[in-house]
Parts: structure tokens; C-alpha cells; sequence
């Protein structure tokens, strides 16, 4: 039986489409106008700031990024410290969480608080350069993955879901002779995919976005990553005074080129998010409360 | 038992713990590095007839994007030529600092290093220990005999940076000393018949018509003198306040008020500032001060606004003049721009007997030699006077011969595409700079003023000669100055209370008792110094 709705629900549902139309376009606003300046020229911009669709479609900032001599490198090394970094995070983390989870292991709560006690203090930059320095890692793209490669937040979402997988599968499991490798990559990480997929975007979300560690460890520039290349671009270009500095003969205009470098950096994050979002947001809970 | 089995686990970690801390309290022999080479340099003032070897040794420098250190044939003429085999740690221009420190921290130097200062002295945080612990070296013995350094460095530098143990720990990079003026719209000024402002009065009556002449005939009532940045004076670029403050020698230099005493004008005691104000505050009356001044964040709003023809001046480097010109033609291609010397103002005359004491050294940086180029001090050194030689200057300035520009006779060519992309990155690379060189300020991207621009650029530089002190503050660094610029009444107070003067909301008089404040927030402490300083060294 269909239920007929009333005035006053329908004038409602007006309202709340309105409200959230209104809404979404001024959250949106923002994006088209700063994709429509990085397609325009400065005097367009200048003349017609708030610009929605591009005009006098100029370029040239998209030229000087993507000429930029060490452009590929930075992608290459970024998609590498991104996709080894997360895989050996994953990898890591799990192989942490799973004996922390059971309460059986002795010990457990000791190394526990020693590992979440990192989340609170942290060597400093400069020991933290020497380490990475006295294992020879510096300039290499292995300081960009290693020093980080485990997040205690990360770890202990993992270590939460793990410790609801009942103890009676590893029972069954042992009863039938499998070790605890065998069991845990063969029983505990396939169900444990959600919690896997969460953490995977979350780390390589950080890796992606990886910028202090490589400035601070990376000298040669063709180890750079694709973060601190356009925060160079951008910063090099961020004062008019800097674009008029007497040995240059090109003035590509601020904000053109900050527009420019927003729409390349955050394009491939805009285009794969709508697919996992999901996973973003039930990951947030996965540590949480369970029944 | 279990009580006991964590008793026994914690213990063990403690145990770990301290012995992680004993293990990295270790340090690492002396001389022992990851960076740097151990080939010893030889003097390239041998025989031209001997084969020399290269001298080996890194320089750490910040540089932007574009630059690579990898197949560059810059790197490898410069390399060729100078009989050198430079090693380029390149770091991003924002970072420097922090990577030098933490390298510096973790004994993972270069032979050679970027050493911060402001204009007028070494700035740098590390600088004292630096000398105290030997880390850098002295170079005074090394540098007298080179003869590009000594002629392409300014006297007033070498000053600033001597330590107070008379050495000198870098070589400074120079630019060139000068005092910019305030750029007009010819186009406008033209058109409303007006002349070339002279007096205060002369540019309040210039900006008004400005304000109500409609220069641009658009029928709009859009157009205005002269805008600032938010910050006005506490901004520490550029300020276009600063320049008419000058009439009044209260604007942001010090003086020697004729009795062998210093006073920064800004902050004078007997207010002269005030009188700067109320030439905004008439601007502001007349409607000829740009309405939006308050929302300007930086430099980059305050020339926006040029270059729409918002506003009809700002203050810039005559070296920039055809760039910006370039710039406010690509939206109204009819403009012209031309420069104004300092106005005067009624009250000039009784400042007559003050004079600026100069506190810029013409410093851009400087080059310190580590601990790690023991032994090969003079070749180095030898190599930064290359640099500075006609062949090395060259090259810096234009790129690789035969890459980026060719010689046919005397005249330079410049090779495209690849000289465009040189000039890209060239900027903070370049180590040195000759800094009176016409040709590397004047880049001629707008023939037709050339000669125009070169007479202005020749009279900023004089300015500076004809119109300063030039011994006394050189050198100067004050902790207590850095530490007040620091404070609210600097950066918010002080904000404050002009654009109350400015906008009506307080009266003149009310800058007399901020100034008390001032002074009393650290101010008296500031001067002080100068002036032990200057009695000292003048």
C-alpha cells in the first residue's frame, strides 16, 4: 500500500534538497574555480577572479609542471614508495597485531604499552636522521619507507579486529596440524580483508602524500617524490617578487601556477576516492565498539 | 607468577631502553663522512703549462625545481673550466635551513655551506658555534690574493661580516646596494596633465586626480593612488608608505641625527611618523587610497592591483621596471610607467642635518668553508674567484656556452629554448653575482625603455652613495630587535593603531603615547645598542 505523503513532508523534502544543493555547490565552488584559473590566463584571472568556467584558456602553468625535468622520477618514485611502502606496512602491522591480539601470548600488554608508547614521543629529528643515516639509507627510497613503515594508530585498529575473530577457528585449525604461519595467512588474513583494505588506504594515503621524510633524507633529486616537487614549483612561484627575480626571463604568475599544482596533485586522489570511500569510513569504526 | 613474569618483562624493557640511549649517544670518529671527498685540492694558479688535478668538494646551496644536478651541461662547464669536480647538494629553496642544521647535527657536512644573513649581517643561527667549535674555517689568507672576489665584493660586506675575533668565516655573496623608488602610471599622469609629483602635496594632488579623473574612461570612479599590504608598516617587504615616510626621515632606516646619535626614523621620538600618517589619512580623505587596503595580504595583492590599474603606483626595483611593465601590458596594453624620486614635504627642512646610516651590506648570503675542506681551503676559493672572472661570470650569467648561449665577437647570443629554461632555475643558483653589472639587472625584455631604465638603476646605486653614512651599523645584529619584532605590539599593535590613525578612528596624537609604548616594550633597549655600536665603529 503506498503511502501517500503529506504537505508538509513534501515541502520538507524541498527544503532539505535545496539546503543541500546550496550546500554542496558552495563546497564544490571552490574546486571548479580554482580548476577554471588554472586553465585561464593571469590577466583573465585577474580580471574575472571568481571565474567558474576557464577563459582565454592559457596553459602555460600545465607546461612548466609538466616539463618539469624531474616530473616522471617523482611520479615513478612516488607509485613506488606508495605501492612497496603500503605492502610492507600491511605486512608489518599484521604481523604485530595478530600475536598482540591473543591474550594468551605472555608478555602482550608490555610490548603493548611500549609500542603505543611511541605514539606519544618520538626520538626528534635529528637522532631519528642518524638512524636512518647509520643504516645507510640516506638518499634512498627505502627512508622513505622504512622509518615509517608502522603506524601505531593503524595497528591498533588491526590489532581490535583482530582479537574478534573467535579463538575456535585457530583451535580447529591447530587440531588439524596448521602452524601459526599456515593459520595466519591462510585463516586470519582472508577474513580479515575489510580491516586490510582499510589500513592499505590509509597507508598508502600517507605515502602518497610522504613530503618531510623526503626532503629531510633525499639529496638527489632524481629520488625526489611528486609531493615535494610541486611544493617546489608552487613555492618557487608563491611571491610575485620571487616570479621578478632579475635572472629569470618567464613570469608565470602564482596563482595560476598554486591552481595549476592543486588540480595535478589532487587529481588522482579526487578520481580513486568516490571508489573507496566506503572503505574509508568503515574503517574509521573497525577499531571501535564491538557488540 | 604472573605478577612476577611482568615484573620481569618490564625490567627488561627498561634495560633495553637504556641501553638503545647508550648506544646512540655514541658518536662517530671525527673525520669520518659520507659526504665530502678525500682528494686534496691543488692551487689553480699553477703553471698554465701543468696538468692540475680537479679540486674535489660539495656545496650545499638551495635551488628550485627545475634545476638538476644530473647531465647538466652548466654543472659540466662550470666543472670543466674551473678545474674543479663539484659535487651539488641541491636543496629545496624552503627547507635549507632545517636539512643544513640536521646535517650539520649529524656531522654530514660538505666541504662547503650556505650561510644565512639578512642585508646587513650574518643572521645565522649556528654561526657562532659553527666558529666556536672550528667547524667553519677562517678565509681571510685564502681570499686576499683572489683578485675577482676582492673587486666584485663590497667593501661594506667584508665589513659586516668580520667576526669579532677579526676573521672572516664565508664568502659573502653580494648584490647590489640600492634604493628603490616609487613607479607611476606616465600613461595616466599624461592624460590628466599633471606633473611629475615633487612634494607631498604633489602627490596628494596627483593621487585625488587619479581618484576622480577617471584616467582609465571607464565612467567608473574605480580607479586610486596607491595601495600597501595589510601589514602596512610591520610588513617586512616592500612598503609604499615607507616611501613617502622618507620626507620626513620616518621611515624604516636609522639615522644620525647630526650628533653622532642613531634613532630609527619609524619609531623617532618626537613622532615625525605621525605625519606620514596623515598623508594616508588625506589620501584616505579624498578617497585616493585603495579602499580594499586592509584586505591585502603581501606583495602580490598590492602589484595585482597595479597591474589591473587599480592603483596608479608602486614601489619597485628599477632592474624590474620592464618586467612590470611587461606584466601591466598584458591587461592594458596602452600603459606606460615611469619612477619618482623621494618627495619632500614642508617639515624636510628641519631634518637637513640628519643623514642614513647604511645598514645594508649589500649581503645575500654567504659560502663558509667546513672543517672538511681542510687542506684544500685555497683551491676552493680559487674556484669561487673563477667564478667572478669575465669567463666564469659569463657563464653563470648566461649558461653554458654552446648550450644555453654563444659568442660571436663580443655579443652574446642566447640559444632558445634552452636559455629560457636556464633562466627558470638559475636564480638562487647562482653561488655569486657581480653586483653592479647593468646586464644582469637589465634583462631588456622592453627595448624601448632600456636607456630609461638603466639611468634609474644607476641613480638608485648612487642614491645610496650620495645619501648614507657608510660606516657605523654595518655588521649589527640585535637580538633584542629580533626579539621585538617578534612581539604584539609589533605585528598586531602597532598594525592597529595606524590603520586607526589612517582610517579616522583615532587622532594623530595617539601615535605620540604608542611611541611611549614602544619604547617601553623594548624599543629603548634597541636603540641602546645601535648607538653603543655605532659609537664604536663609526
Amino acid at each position: 500500500m503506498k503511502i501517500r505523503k503529506r504537505a508538509i513532508d513534501i515541502g520538507f523534502e524541498i527544503i532539505n534538497y535545496m539546503f543541500l544543493t546550496i550546500l554542496g555547490a558552495i563546497c564544490l565552488y571552490p574546486l571548479i574555480n580554482v580548476f577554471a584559473i588554472s586553465f585561464s590566463s593571469y590577466p583573465a584571472y585577474v580580471r574575472q577572479p571568481l571565474m567558474i568556467f576557464p577563459r582565454e584558456i592559457d596553459i602555460t602553468a600545465y607546461v612548466r609542471i609538466f616539463t618539469n625535468p624531474l616530473l616522471l622520477s617523482s611520479y615513478k618514485n612516488t607509485l613506488i614508495v606508495t605501492l612497496v611502502g603500503t605492502a610492507i606496512s600491511v605486512l608489518l602491522t599484521v604481523m604485530t597485531a595478530y600475536p598482540l591480539a591473543k591474550s594468551k601470548v605472555k608478555g602482550s600488554r608490555g610490548i603493548m604499552l611500549y609500542i603505543v608508547f611511541t605514539m606519544f614521543f618520538n626520538g626528534g629529528i635529528i637522532p631519528t636522521y642518524m638512524v636512518v643515516k647509520s643504516l645507510n639509507l640516506l638518499d634512498t627510497l627505502w627512508a622513505l619507507i622504512l622509518p615509517t613503515a608502522m603506524s601505531t594508530y593503524n595497528f591498533i585498529i588491526v590489532r581490535n579486529f583482530l582479537e574478534s575473530i573467535p579463538d575456535s577457528i585457530e583451535e580447529s585449525a591447530k587440531i588439524d596440524g596448521a602452524g601459526h604461519i599456515c593459520i595466519l595467512f591462510k585463516l586470519i588474513i582472508p577474513l580479515s580483508k575489510p580491516v586490510l583494505a582499510t589500513v592499505s588506504l590509509f597507508y598508502a594515503v600517507a605515502n602518497w602524500n610522504r613530503f618531510f621524510e623526503t626532503y629531510m633524507y633525499i639529496t638527489q633529486r632524481s629520488n625526489w617524490t611528486l609531493t615535494l616537487l610541486l611544493r617546489e614549483i608552487v613555492s618557487d612561484n608563491a611571491d610575485i617578487m620571487n616570479v621578478t627575480d632579475p635572472t629569470a626571463t618567464e613570469t608565470v604568475f602564482p596563482k595560476t601556477m598554486q591552481c595549476a599544482t592543486i588540480v595535478a596533485t589532487t587529481l588522482p586522489i579526487l578520481f580513486s576516492y568516490p571508489f573507496l570511500q566506503k572503505y574509508f569510513i568503515k574503517g574509521i569504526m573497525l577499531g571501535a565498539v564491538k557488540g | 607468577m604472573k605478577k612476577r613474569f611482568f615484573r620481569l618483562v618490564c625490567t627488561m624493557l627498561v634495560v633495553m631502553m637504556i641501553l638503545s640511549l647508550a648506544v646512540g649517544c655514541t658518536t662517530q670518529p671525527q673525520g669520518s663522512t659520507t659526504t665530502g671527498t678525500n682528494a686534496t685540492g691543488t692551487s689553480q694558479q699553477g703553471s698554465s703549462n701543468e696538468k692540475v688535478e680537479p679540486v674535489k668538494f660539495s656545496i650545499m646551496l638551495r635551488a628550485g625545481p627545475d634545476f638538476a644536478t644530473e647531465n647538466n651541461p652548466w654543472i659540466n662547464q662550470i666543472n670543466e673550466r674551473a678545474n674543479a669536480e663539484i659535487t651539488w647538494i641541491a636543496v629545496p629553496t624552503e627547507n635549507i635551513w632545517d636539512k643544513r642544521n640536521v646535517t650539520m647535527a649529524s656531522n654530514n657536512y660538505p666541504e662547503v655551506i650556505i650561510m644565512n644573513t639578512s642585508q646587513s649581517s650574518i643572521t645565522d643561527n649556528l654561526y657562532e658555534q659553527m666558529v666556536k667549535n672550528k667547524i667553519i674555517l677562517p678565509i681571510d689568507e685564502y681570499v686576499k690574493n683572489c683578485e675577482n672576489i676582492m673587486e666584485f665584493t663590497h667593501d661594506v660586506s667584508w665589513n659586516a661580516i668580520r667576526h669579532q675575533d677579526g676573521n672572516v668565516y664565508m664568502v659573502p655573496r653580494c648584490t647590489i646596494i640600492r634604493e628603490d623608488f616609487m613607479g607611476i602610471r606616465k600613461d595616466w599622469r599624461e592624460k590628466l596633465n599633471i606633473p611629475v609629483p615633487e612634494t607631498i602635496e604633489d602627490w596628494r594632488a596627483f593621487y585625488k586626480a587619479i581618484a576622480t579623473g577617471d584616467p582609465d574612461q571607464n565612467g567608473k570612479d574605480d580607479t586610486y593612488g596607491v595601495s600597501d599590504a595589510n601589514e602596512i608598516m610591520s610588513y617586512s617587504g616592500t612598503i609604499n608608505l615607507d616611501f613617502f615616510a622618507r620626507a620626513w626621515h620616518a621611515d624604516k632606516q636609522w639615522y644620525d641625527n647630526g650628533n653622532g646619535e642613531v634613532f630609527y626614523g619609524m619609531f623617532a621620538k618626537d613622532g615625525r611618523f605621525k605625519y606620514a600618517l596623515e598623508f594616508y589619512r588625506h589620501l584616505n580623505e579624498d578617497k585616493s587610497l585603495d579602499p580594499d587596503l586592509m584586505t591585502n595580504k603581501g606583495n602580490n595583492s598590492k602589484f595585482e592591483k597595479f597591474y589591473k590599474g587599480v592603483v596608479a603606483s608602486a614601489r619597485y626595483f628599477a632592474g624590474n621596471l620592464d618586467r612590470d611593465l611587461n606584466t601591466l601590458r598584458s591587461l592594458q596594453p596602452e600603459a606606460q610607467a615611469e619612477l619618482v624620486d623621494f618627495p619632500t614635504a614642508p617639515e624636510s627642512a628641519q631634518y637637513q642635518n640628519e643623514k642614513i646610516v647604511l645598514t645594508n651590506a649589500g649581503i645575500y648570503n654567504g659560502w663558509a668553508l667546513t672543517n672538511k675542506a681542510k687542506g684544500k681551503e685555497q683551491a676552493i676559493v680559487n674556484v669561487f674567484d673563477w667564478m667572478l672572472s669575465d669567463e666564469g661570470w659569463t657563464i653563470l650569467k648566461y649558461g653554458a656556452e654552446g648550450f644555453q648561449h654563444k659568442k660571436e665577437g663580443d655579443k652574446i647570443i642566447k640559444l632558445e629554448p634552452e636559455y629560457t629554461n636556464f633562466s627558470k632555475w638559475i636564480g638562487h643558483c647562482m653561488l655569486f653575482r657581480r653586483p653592479n653589472d647593468e646586464t644582469f639587472w637589465l634583462k631588456n625584455t622592453v627595448p624601448e625603455i632600456y636607456d630609461y631604465q638603466k639611468e634609474w638603476l644607476q641613480k638608485s646605486v648612487k642614491y645610496i652613495e650620495d645619501n648614507t653614512v657608510q660606516k657605523g651599523l654595518l655588521g649589527i645584529y640585535s637580538s633584542n630587535e629580533v626579539d621585538f619584532y617578534k612581539k604584539d605590539i609589533f605585528t598586531k599593535k602597532f598594525v592597529e593603531i595606524c590603520a586607526e590613525i589612517i582610517y579616522g578612528e583615532k587622532p594623530l596624537d595617539a601615535w605620540d603615547e604608542f611611541i611611549e609604548e614602544i619604547y617601553a616594550e623594548g624599543w629603548e633597549e634597541v636603540t641602546k645598542e645601535y648607538n653603543e655600536y655605532y659609537k664604536v665603529n663609526k
